[in-house]
Protein backbone atom coordinates (compact mmCIF):
# COMPACT_ATOMS: atom_id res chain seq x y z
CA UNK A 1 0.00 0.00 0.00
CA UNK A 2 1.26 3.49 -0.78
CA UNK A 3 0.53 6.66 1.11
CA UNK A 4 -0.39 8.55 -2.00
CA UNK A 5 -4.06 8.42 -1.13
CA UNK A 6 -3.53 10.33 2.11
CA UNK A 7 -3.75 13.79 0.61
CA UNK A 8 -4.35 17.01 2.52
CA UNK A 9 -6.08 20.04 1.10
CA UNK A 10 -6.40 23.43 2.74
CA UNK A 11 -9.20 25.96 2.67
CA UNK A 12 -9.35 29.27 4.47
CA UNK A 13 -12.02 31.73 5.53
CA UNK A 14 -11.50 35.12 7.17
CA UNK A 15 -12.40 35.39 10.85
CA UNK A 16 -13.83 38.90 10.73
CA UNK A 17 -17.03 40.76 11.55
CA UNK A 18 -18.85 38.93 8.77
CA UNK A 19 -17.77 35.46 9.85
CA UNK A 20 -20.60 32.92 9.97
CA UNK A 21 -19.73 29.40 11.06
CA UNK A 22 -20.52 26.87 8.35
CA UNK A 23 -22.29 23.68 9.30
CA UNK A 24 -19.38 21.49 8.33
CA UNK A 25 -16.65 23.46 10.06
CA UNK A 26 -14.83 22.18 13.10
CA UNK A 27 -13.70 25.40 14.73
CA UNK A 28 -16.65 25.26 17.12
CA UNK A 29 -14.84 24.71 20.40
CA UNK A 30 -13.25 28.13 20.41
CA UNK A 31 -15.08 30.36 18.03
CA UNK A 32 -18.35 29.36 16.51
CA UNK A 33 -20.63 29.88 19.47
CA UNK A 34 -19.70 33.52 19.86
CA UNK A 35 -20.51 34.00 16.17
CA UNK A 36 -24.13 32.90 16.52
CA UNK A 37 -27.31 34.51 17.73
CA UNK A 38 -28.36 38.10 18.18
CA UNK A 39 -24.98 39.29 19.52
CA UNK A 40 -23.06 37.74 16.64
CA UNK A 41 -21.66 40.86 15.01
CA UNK A 42 -21.11 42.74 18.24
CA UNK A 43 -19.31 39.72 19.71
CA UNK A 44 -17.07 39.44 16.69
CA UNK A 45 -16.33 43.15 16.72
CA UNK A 46 -15.53 43.17 20.44
CA UNK A 47 -13.33 40.11 20.07
CA UNK A 48 -11.36 41.60 17.20
CA UNK A 49 -10.93 44.89 19.09
CA UNK A 50 -9.63 42.99 22.13
CA UNK A 51 -7.13 41.14 19.95
CA UNK A 52 -5.98 44.36 18.25
CA UNK A 53 -5.51 46.27 21.53
CA UNK A 54 -3.63 43.39 23.13
CA UNK A 55 -1.36 43.09 20.11
CA UNK A 56 -0.55 46.82 20.19
CA UNK A 57 0.11 46.65 23.94
CA UNK A 58 2.67 43.89 23.40
CA UNK A 59 4.30 45.67 20.44
CA UNK A 60 4.54 48.96 22.34
CA UNK A 61 7.83 50.42 21.09
CA UNK A 62 7.58 53.24 18.50
CA UNK A 63 3.85 52.93 19.11
CA UNK A 64 2.97 55.76 21.54
CA UNK A 65 -0.78 55.61 20.95
CA UNK A 66 -1.00 51.82 20.69
CA UNK A 67 -2.77 52.06 17.37
CA UNK A 68 -0.40 50.62 14.77
CA UNK B 1 -3.50 45.54 13.06
CA UNK B 2 -4.10 41.85 13.18
CA UNK B 3 -6.14 39.84 10.70
CA UNK B 4 -7.21 36.28 11.29
CA UNK B 5 -8.19 33.47 9.01
CA UNK B 6 -9.44 30.02 9.86
CA UNK B 7 -7.44 27.32 8.10
CA UNK B 8 -9.21 24.00 7.58
CA UNK B 9 -7.21 20.94 6.61
CA UNK B 10 -9.17 18.13 4.99
CA UNK B 11 -7.83 14.66 4.33
CA UNK B 12 -8.74 12.56 1.31
CA UNK B 13 -7.99 8.89 1.84
CA UNK B 14 -8.55 7.34 -1.57
CA UNK B 15 -7.22 8.24 -4.99
CA UNK B 16 -10.56 8.46 -6.73
CA UNK B 17 -12.45 11.63 -7.44
CA UNK B 18 -15.47 10.38 -5.50
CA UNK B 19 -13.51 10.03 -2.25
CA UNK B 20 -14.79 12.48 0.25
CA UNK B 21 -12.38 14.83 2.03
CA UNK B 22 -12.79 14.64 5.81
CA UNK B 23 -12.23 17.94 7.71
CA UNK B 24 -9.54 16.79 10.10
CA UNK B 25 -7.94 19.87 11.64
CA UNK B 26 -8.62 23.57 12.01
CA UNK B 27 -6.01 26.12 13.02
CA UNK B 28 -5.67 29.89 12.77
CA UNK B 29 -3.38 32.06 10.72
CA UNK B 30 -2.56 35.67 11.65
CA UNK B 31 -1.43 38.46 9.35
CA UNK B 32 -0.11 41.75 10.68
CA UNK B 33 -0.52 45.08 8.93
CA UNK B 34 1.28 48.18 10.18
CA UNK B 35 -1.30 50.99 10.04
CA UNK B 36 1.49 53.55 9.68
CA UNK B 37 3.61 52.07 6.91
CA UNK B 38 0.95 49.82 5.36
CA UNK B 39 3.45 46.98 5.46
CA UNK B 40 1.92 43.49 5.73
CA UNK B 41 3.73 40.67 7.51
CA UNK B 42 2.95 37.03 7.87
CA UNK B 43 2.06 36.27 11.48
CA UNK B 44 1.70 32.93 13.23
CA UNK B 45 0.19 29.70 12.00
CA UNK B 46 -1.43 27.44 14.59
CA UNK B 47 -2.59 29.45 17.60
CA UNK B 48 -5.75 27.49 18.23
CA UNK B 49 -6.00 23.78 17.52
CA UNK B 50 -9.21 21.91 16.75
CA UNK B 51 -9.12 18.31 15.69
CA UNK B 52 -11.87 15.77 15.14
CA UNK B 53 -9.61 12.81 15.86
CA UNK B 54 -8.42 14.39 19.11
CA UNK B 55 -12.05 14.81 20.16
CA UNK B 56 -12.64 11.18 19.24
CA UNK B 57 -9.61 10.11 21.29
CA UNK B 58 -10.57 12.09 24.38
CA UNK B 59 -14.38 11.81 24.20
CA UNK B 60 -14.77 8.24 22.94
CA UNK B 61 -11.57 6.16 23.22
CA UNK B 62 -10.36 7.31 26.63
CA UNK B 63 -13.75 7.18 28.45
CA UNK B 64 -14.42 3.70 26.98
CA UNK B 65 -11.01 2.55 28.20
CA UNK B 66 -11.62 3.89 31.70
CA UNK B 67 -15.13 2.43 31.78
CA UNK B 68 -13.68 -0.97 30.95
CA UNK B 69 -11.49 -0.68 34.04
CA UNK B 70 -8.26 0.31 32.31
CA UNK B 71 -5.86 2.75 33.97
CA UNK B 72 -3.96 5.58 32.28
CA UNK B 73 -4.36 5.66 28.51
CA UNK B 74 -4.83 2.68 26.18
CA UNK B 75 -1.80 1.38 24.32
CA UNK B 76 -1.03 3.41 21.22
CA UNK B 77 -3.26 6.28 22.40
CA UNK B 78 -2.68 9.29 20.17
CA UNK B 79 -0.48 7.44 17.65
CA UNK B 80 -2.86 7.81 14.70
CA UNK B 81 -3.62 11.44 15.56
CA UNK B 82 0.07 12.25 15.93
CA UNK B 83 0.94 10.63 12.62
CA UNK B 84 -1.87 12.40 10.79
CA UNK B 85 -0.70 15.73 12.22
CA UNK B 86 2.94 15.13 11.24
CA UNK B 87 1.80 14.04 7.80
CA UNK B 88 -0.11 17.33 7.52
CA UNK B 89 2.97 19.41 8.44
CA UNK B 90 5.03 17.50 5.87
CA UNK B 91 2.36 17.81 3.16
CA UNK B 92 2.73 20.07 0.15
CA UNK B 93 -0.58 21.68 1.13
CA UNK B 94 1.02 22.90 4.36
CA UNK B 95 4.43 23.76 2.95
CA UNK B 96 3.02 25.65 -0.01
CA UNK B 97 0.98 27.88 2.30
CA UNK B 98 3.04 28.37 5.45
CA UNK B 99 6.69 29.26 5.96
CA UNK B 100 7.12 27.99 9.50
CA UNK B 101 5.93 25.15 11.70
CA UNK B 102 2.91 25.94 13.89
CA UNK B 103 2.81 27.16 17.47
CA UNK B 104 -0.28 26.10 19.40
CA UNK B 105 -1.13 28.20 22.42
CA UNK B 106 -3.34 26.49 25.01
CA UNK B 107 -4.65 27.07 28.50
CA UNK B 108 -2.61 25.66 31.35
CA UNK B 109 -4.12 22.66 33.13
CA UNK B 110 -6.01 22.84 36.41
CA UNK B 111 -4.48 19.50 37.36
CA UNK B 112 -0.93 20.88 37.48
CA UNK B 113 1.13 23.30 39.56
CA UNK B 114 3.37 25.69 37.64
CA UNK B 115 6.47 27.27 39.15
CA UNK B 116 7.72 30.72 38.18
CA UNK B 117 11.33 30.90 37.00
CA UNK B 118 13.78 33.80 36.67
CA UNK B 119 13.73 33.57 32.87
CA UNK B 120 11.96 36.51 31.19
CA UNK B 121 11.38 37.08 27.47
CA UNK B 122 10.29 40.57 26.29
CA UNK B 123 7.14 39.29 24.56
CA UNK B 124 6.51 35.81 25.96
CA UNK B 125 7.11 37.11 29.47
CA UNK B 126 7.98 35.14 32.60
CA UNK B 127 8.68 31.49 32.08
CA UNK B 128 6.91 28.97 34.30
CA UNK B 129 8.05 25.42 34.75
CA UNK B 130 6.17 22.19 35.29
CA UNK B 131 8.36 19.12 35.46
CA UNK B 132 5.56 16.61 35.21
CA UNK B 133 4.93 15.11 31.80
CA UNK B 134 1.14 15.40 31.56
CA UNK B 135 -1.20 13.32 29.35
CA UNK B 136 -1.62 16.42 27.15
CA UNK B 137 2.18 16.71 26.84
CA UNK B 138 2.31 13.04 25.90
CA UNK B 139 -0.41 13.54 23.30
CA UNK B 140 1.35 16.54 21.76
CA UNK B 141 4.69 14.72 21.87
CA UNK B 142 3.14 12.21 19.46
CA UNK B 143 2.44 15.17 17.17
CA UNK B 144 6.14 16.08 17.34
CA UNK B 145 5.55 19.00 19.71
CA UNK B 146 7.01 19.99 23.06
CA UNK B 147 5.85 22.61 25.51
CA UNK B 148 7.07 25.72 27.35
CA UNK B 149 4.98 27.88 29.67
CA UNK B 150 5.13 31.67 29.68
CA UNK B 151 3.10 34.44 31.28
CA UNK B 152 3.31 37.46 28.93
CA UNK B 153 3.51 41.05 30.23
CA UNK B 154 0.12 42.11 31.72
CA UNK B 155 -1.31 38.60 31.47
CA UNK B 156 -2.57 37.08 34.70
CA UNK B 157 -1.78 33.42 34.03
CA UNK B 158 0.78 31.48 32.02
CA UNK B 159 -0.02 29.86 28.66
CA UNK B 160 1.21 26.56 27.28
CA UNK B 161 3.07 27.04 23.99
CA UNK B 162 3.36 23.81 22.02
CA UNK B 163 6.01 24.02 19.30
CA UNK B 164 8.26 21.80 17.20
CA UNK B 165 11.63 23.55 17.22
CA UNK B 166 13.00 26.41 19.34
CA UNK B 167 10.09 28.59 20.45
CA UNK B 168 12.23 31.64 21.22
CA UNK B 169 14.64 31.72 18.30
CA UNK B 170 12.42 30.33 15.54
CA UNK B 171 9.81 33.11 15.75
CA UNK B 172 9.93 36.91 15.65
CA UNK B 173 8.46 39.15 18.36
CA UNK B 174 5.71 40.09 15.94
CA UNK B 175 4.76 36.46 15.36
CA UNK B 176 4.81 35.64 19.06
CA UNK B 177 2.80 38.76 19.94
CA UNK B 178 0.19 37.84 17.35
CA UNK B 179 -0.41 34.42 18.89
CA UNK B 180 -0.55 35.83 22.43
CA UNK B 181 -2.99 38.61 21.47
CA UNK B 182 -5.24 36.15 19.68
CA UNK B 183 -5.26 33.30 22.14
CA UNK B 184 -5.33 35.42 25.29
CA UNK B 185 -8.46 37.10 23.94
CA UNK B 186 -10.19 33.77 23.32
CA UNK B 187 -9.10 32.48 26.74
CA UNK B 188 -10.38 35.64 28.47
CA UNK B 189 -13.72 34.98 26.78
CA UNK B 190 -13.91 31.24 27.34
CA UNK B 191 -11.83 30.69 30.49
CA UNK B 192 -12.26 33.94 32.42
CA UNK B 193 -11.68 32.16 35.77
CA UNK B 194 -8.06 31.69 34.71
CA UNK B 195 -7.23 34.34 32.10
CA UNK B 196 -9.48 37.18 33.20
CA UNK B 197 -8.78 36.76 36.91
CA UNK B 198 -8.57 39.98 38.90
CA UNK B 199 -5.10 39.23 40.22
CA UNK B 200 -1.94 37.78 38.77
CA UNK B 201 -0.75 34.17 39.12
CA UNK B 202 1.39 33.43 42.18
CA UNK B 203 4.90 31.98 42.15
CA UNK B 204 3.56 28.46 42.56
CA UNK B 205 0.40 28.53 40.51
CA UNK B 206 -2.39 26.01 40.15
CA UNK B 207 -5.12 27.28 37.84
CA UNK B 208 -8.74 26.56 38.72
CA UNK B 209 -11.97 26.84 36.76
CA UNK B 210 -13.77 27.17 40.11
CA UNK B 211 -11.89 30.36 40.96
CA UNK B 212 -14.43 33.13 41.58
CA UNK B 213 -12.36 36.33 41.62
CA UNK B 214 -12.56 37.18 37.91
CA UNK B 215 -14.27 39.53 35.46
CA UNK B 216 -16.37 38.69 32.42
CA UNK B 217 -15.71 40.11 28.97
CA UNK B 218 -18.51 41.71 26.98
CA UNK B 219 -18.81 38.68 24.71
CA UNK B 220 -22.07 36.77 25.20
CA UNK B 221 -22.22 33.06 24.35
CA UNK B 222 -23.59 29.70 25.41
CA UNK B 223 -21.06 28.24 27.83
CA UNK B 224 -22.66 24.84 28.07
CA UNK B 225 -22.43 24.28 24.34
CA UNK B 226 -18.67 23.87 24.42
CA UNK B 227 -18.50 20.79 26.58
CA UNK B 228 -21.24 19.09 24.54
CA UNK B 229 -19.46 19.78 21.29
CA UNK B 230 -16.29 17.83 22.01
CA UNK B 231 -18.42 14.73 22.60
CA UNK B 232 -20.60 15.33 19.54
CA UNK B 233 -17.62 15.88 17.32
CA UNK B 234 -15.77 12.91 18.75
CA UNK B 235 -18.77 10.75 17.86
CA UNK B 236 -19.00 12.33 14.42
CA UNK B 237 -15.36 11.44 13.79
CA UNK B 238 -16.00 7.91 14.97
CA UNK B 239 -18.97 7.44 12.61
CA UNK B 240 -17.63 9.17 9.54
CA UNK B 241 -13.87 8.68 9.71
CA UNK B 242 -12.69 6.03 12.15
CA UNK B 243 -15.35 3.34 11.61
CA UNK B 244 -15.45 3.42 7.79
CA UNK B 245 -11.65 3.66 7.45
CA UNK B 246 -10.34 2.08 10.67
CA UNK B 247 -8.33 -0.76 9.17
CA UNK B 248 -6.83 1.43 6.46
CA UNK B 249 -5.92 4.12 9.01
CA UNK B 250 -4.27 1.64 11.36
CA UNK B 251 -2.27 0.12 8.51
CA UNK B 252 -1.18 3.55 7.32
CA UNK B 253 -0.27 4.72 10.83
CA UNK B 254 1.85 1.63 11.47
CA UNK B 255 3.78 1.94 8.20
CA UNK B 256 3.87 5.65 7.35
CA UNK B 257 7.35 5.97 8.86
CA UNK B 258 6.87 9.47 10.27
Amino acid sequence: MTNSGFTFSISTIPFDEDYRPADNTRITTNFANLARGVSRQENLRNTLVMIDHRFNALMHWDNPKGDR
Amino acid sequence: MLELEIVSAALTLGDGADDEAFPLIEILHTTVTDRISGERSDGMIGNNFSSYVRDYDFSVVLPDHLKAGGGGAPEGFGDLHGNLFKHFLASSAYRDNFRKPPVICLSVSSKEVYHRTANVHPILGVEYRNDKFSPTDQYFAKMGMKVRYFMPPHSVAPFAFYHTGDLVSDYTNLELASTIATMETFQKIYRPEIYNANSVAAEHYQPSLRYQDYSLTRIVYDREERSRLAVEQGKFAEEHFIKPHGAELQRWSATCGL
